[in-house]
Formats: structure tokens, C-alpha cells, sequence
């Protein structure tokens, strides 16, 4: 089998080379790319990012990106959207108003303070490491359910159910750790920042064809 | 949204045992009080070592804040994080959105901000907008001015900011601070456990995410503020650079007095 060539894409926000040197670490050929056309050449994708949902939709947008994504996920590849990377995938995102997302797994963003009964020793951001617990189903299955960090404020709430692949707890709720439907992964956490967890979860990623 | 399912044990977020890194140049340094600076080693050797040793956080402090070119710092993150794969905040004279921007380019996670945020409170806007609130850090350097009054310093504690510390954590949080970093500048150093009495005081002026600095000795210290006083973070720095405890016994103190720690 020939061996993975991961894409990471370079929109103009977040830190990039952090999850380029994860991959480095990893022996994983990986290169960063800011160019839409140059996608097809890659195995993988991986859109990383943190902060916030507006500015990276506008940076998406102003680089012609969506349309470029959206043919990778239909050529049947892997894409994996870490964090920020993760919200861009969904529908729309409520952040200043209501701004549509990349719509590749359906749900909304929304802020962690619209969840009800916050725990006292919980803050927001929610900002640290945190378990994950896997959630049956069918499917790839990258998270077992380990300890990563996670760092944000807004979180993604799926509209379907059977997208769900982790959660983490939020006291009494179960929010999205890990979503999937079909070649399209997200995760809310930083696999990059998450020690060897991270690096395996990874691992995992691209060892999926 | 997901049907809560009430009779699973629930996890909370682990509190954090974050390694504090001052340095000048390439040369990590410790003082007390901020005064009277010793090199105690490299920074690349520290953080590989205290990530090896399932450190949860990093925190490297230009201690030397601003005086020299932000080049160096880049250069060191970016060899930092080669090795190590934990969040990394970034500390010391950081005035410009383009110099945060160089650092987080490099590789860092947050910026702690200080002497911004007394000259230019709006830098933290700024960079909350780009890289989310989660991405800076407000940094208090604070020190004891009499019984339950401090006061609050700028330029690695060489200066009075003449601003109490309910105004300094308002202002933070408004402009948009996602996390507070509190500094005791009179146990820094010291290896005499936190202010207590300062740390008390500062959670009750916000709910946002809060890391105590300076004076960490002890796993009975730092559980005091993480477990005692809804600390989510406690930063040591001598203690682990002296060799006075390693982390691994640190974080296994901690879990053995009640403070929830990731598996490493």
C-alpha cells in the first residue's frame, strides 16, 4: 500500500506547524498547502485551526477553499477538522449571528454557556484535558477514549445522532469529542497538544484508506 | 443534542501541572522575587525532559521581557515544540498583534499578556477575535502592599501599575481574556506555597479558567489551590529545576490528596 501524504491546510489561522511537526514526529509525510487546486495529490486532509468560527470561514472564502474541500471529501478521501477545524465542518455557527459552515456533517456550533446546568468546577473556556468515552457505532473508530486537551468555548451539536463517535462530559451532558459521517472526521479537542493519546489518534487517521 | 445519561460516573476536566519556564536567550533562569536571576539550564533539555515526564502544560516566560529581539523567541518555540507535543503558553513583552502572530506561527498556544494590558487593553481584543478567547492569557504579577491589598506590577515587576487588582481582572475579561495566570511576585521563588489569601481573592472575581504561579514547593500546595480554591492550573518552576521533586511525584501527590490528574 502506498504510504499516507497528509495535506494541512494553511488558511491563515492557527498554529499550522504544530500539528505539521506531529506528523513529523510520527514519520508521516506531511506538507503544509494553501493552494485548493493542489489538494487531489494528497491521501489525507487536515484542516486545523483555533479561535474563531467567523474569521476562518472568511479566511476559507477568501482563499477559494470550500469548493476545493468539498471535492476532496466527494473524491472518498479522509478529511480530519481539528478544533476550529471541526466547527467549519458543520452547517452553521453561532458565533456574532448566524454564519453558514462548510455543511460536510450536519449540526451547529453554539457556546458552551447555552448548555444547561454548567458544573461549578467547570469554566468556560473549557480549557485543559478531559477524557473522552467512545459511543457505539459502526464505522472507523480512531478515539477509544482517552485523555486529550481540549481548548474552546463554542461546541458542535449534531444533528444526527449516529455521528456522534466520543463525547466528553460536560457534568450531566454528553458533548461531541469526536464526530464522523462517512471519510469526514472532526475533533473538538487538539490531537497535536495531546501527548502520545494525540499523536496515536493520528496515527490512526491516517492508517484509514 | 445527546440524551444525558445520569448514571455514568462523570469526568471533570483535570486540573493541570504546568511546568514555568523563565529565561533570557536560550537559557532558562530563576531568581526570587524576580531579583537575583541564576541560569539552571537549556530550555530545549527542560521541556523535552519535563514533557518525557508527563508534564500537562508548558509555560515559558521571557523573563527579560522585551528587551531583546522577538526573533529569539520565535526560534525557541519553534524548537521547542518539535519534541513536545503539550500546550505551550508564551509570556514576556508581547505588544503588537504581529508579534503575537509570529508566535503563534512558531508554535504557541496562548499568549500571556502583562504590560499590555495597562498600555494597550485592546491588544487582548485583537487577538481574541483572530485566535479565540481561549488563546490569551492575562497575566498578573501581583505583590502584597499590606494585609488582603495588593497591588498589581508591569515590566517583570519593576513597575507599579497603580491599578487595583479587581480593575485589572474586569478589564482583562471584558476586553476578552480567556484564562488568568496569577503571579505572586513575593513568593516567586521562594519554594513557601502560594498566596494563599491573593488566590482566594482572585476566584472570586471571576469564573474564567485560573493558573497559580510562584512558591510551589509542595503536592500539599498546590492542592490547596486546586482542589481548595477551584484553581484549574498550578505553575512550578524551581521545585522541578532544582530537581526538589520530580513531576511524576508532584502529579502522584496530588492525585493521592483528591486532585483529578490526566493518565500519562
Amino acid at each position: 500500500m502506498k504510504r499516507p501524504l497528509v495535506g494541512i491546510v494553511d488558511y491563515g489561522a492557527g498554529n499550522v506547524e504544530n500539528v505539521f511537526r506531529a506528523f513529523r514526529a510520527l514519520n508521516t509525510e506531511a506538507q503544509l498547502v494553501s493552494n485548493g487546486a493542489e489538494f487531489s495529490q494528497f491521501s489525507h486532509l487536515v484542516i486545523p485551526g483555533v479561535g474563531a468560527f467567523n474569521f476562518g470561514m472568511d479566511m476559507i472564502h477568501e482563499r477559494e477553499l470550500a469548493a476545493p474541500i468539498h471535492e476532496f471529501v466527494q473524491s472518498g478521501k479522509p478529511l480530519l477538522g481539528i478544533c476550529l477545524g471541526m466547527h467549519m465542518l458543520a452547517d452553521f455557527g453561532h458565533e456574532n449571528g448566524v454564519r453558514a459552515g462548510l455543511g460536510l456533517i450536519k449540526g451547529e456550533v453554539k457556546r458552551l454557556t447555552t448548555l444547561p446546568n454548567k458544573p461549578q468546577s467547570e469554566t468556560i473556556p473549557h480549557m485543559g484535558w478531559d477524557r473522552t468515552e467512545p459511543v457505539a457505532k459502526s464505522g472507523t473508530i480512531i478515539d477509544l477514549g482517552e485523555d486529550y486537551y481540549f481548548a474552546h468555548s463554542f461546541y458542535f451539536e449534531v444533528s444526527n445522532h449516529f455521528d456522534l463517535s466520543s463525547t466528553f462530559a460536560w457534568g450531566e451532558t454528553k458533548v461531541a469529542a469526536v464526530i464522523q459521517s462517512d471519510n469526514v472526521t472532526g475533533a473538538q479537542f487538539h490531537p497535536e497538544k495531546s501527548g502520545q493519546q494525540g499523536l496515536r489518534l493520528l496515527n490512526r487517521f491516517t492508517s484509514v484508506r | 443534542m445527546v440524551t444525558p445519561q445520569s448514571n455514568l460516573g462523570t469526568n471533570v476536566t483535570y486540573k493541570r501541572i504546568i511546568s514555568r519556564i523563565d529565561f533570557k536567550d536560550t537559557k532558562v533562569i530563576k531568581g526570587i522575587q524576580l531579583e537575583g536571576l541564576r541560569v539552571v539550564g537549556i530550555v530545549e533539555e527542560l521541556t523535552e525532559k519535563y514533557y518525557i515526564d508527563g508534564i500537562d502544560e508548558i509555560l515559558l516566560v521571557d523573563a527579560v521581557a522585551s528587551l531583546y529581539e522577538k526573533s529569539v523567541l520565535v526560534e525557541i518555540i519553534r524548537s521547542v515544540t518539535t519534541n513536545c507535543f503539550v500546550p505551550i503558553t508564551v509570556g514576556g513583552g508581547v505588544r503588537t498583534l504581529e508579534q503575537a502572530d509570529s508566535l503563534f506561527r512558531a508554535g504557541a498556544d496562548k499568549i500571556a499578556i502583562n504590560s499590555a494590558i495597562i498600555r494597550n487593553p485592546d491588544l487582548i481584543t485583537e487577538i481574541a477575535n483572530k485566535y479565540g478567547n481561549q488563546a490569551v492569557v492575562a497575566h498578573l504579577e501581583v505583590k502584597s502592599l499590606g494585609e488582603e491589598t495588593w497591588g498589581c506590577f508591569v515590566e517583570s515587576g519593576r513597575e507599579n501599575a497603580n491599578i487595583s487588582v479587581q480593575d485589572w481582572v474586569s478589564i482583562s475579561e471584558s476586553k476578552g481574556a480567556g484564562e488568568f495566570l496569577v503571579t505572586s511576585i513575593d513568593r516567586d521563588g521562594t519554594k513557601l506555597g502560594p498566596d494563599l489569601d491573593l488566590l482566594k481573592k482572585i476566584r472570586t472575581l471571576t469564573d474564567l479558567p485560573l493558573v497559580a504561579s510562584s512558591g510551589f514547593r509542595t503536592a500539599s500546595q498546590a492542592v490547596a489551590a486546586l482542589v481548595g480554591l477551584n484553581y484549574q492550573g498550578v505553575a512550578i518552576a524551581s521545585a522541578l529545576h532544582y530537581g526538589l521533586i520530580s513531576v511524576e511525584e508532584f502529579k502522584k501527590g496530588c492525585a493521592s490528596m483528591g486532585a483529578q490528574l490526566r493518565k500519562t
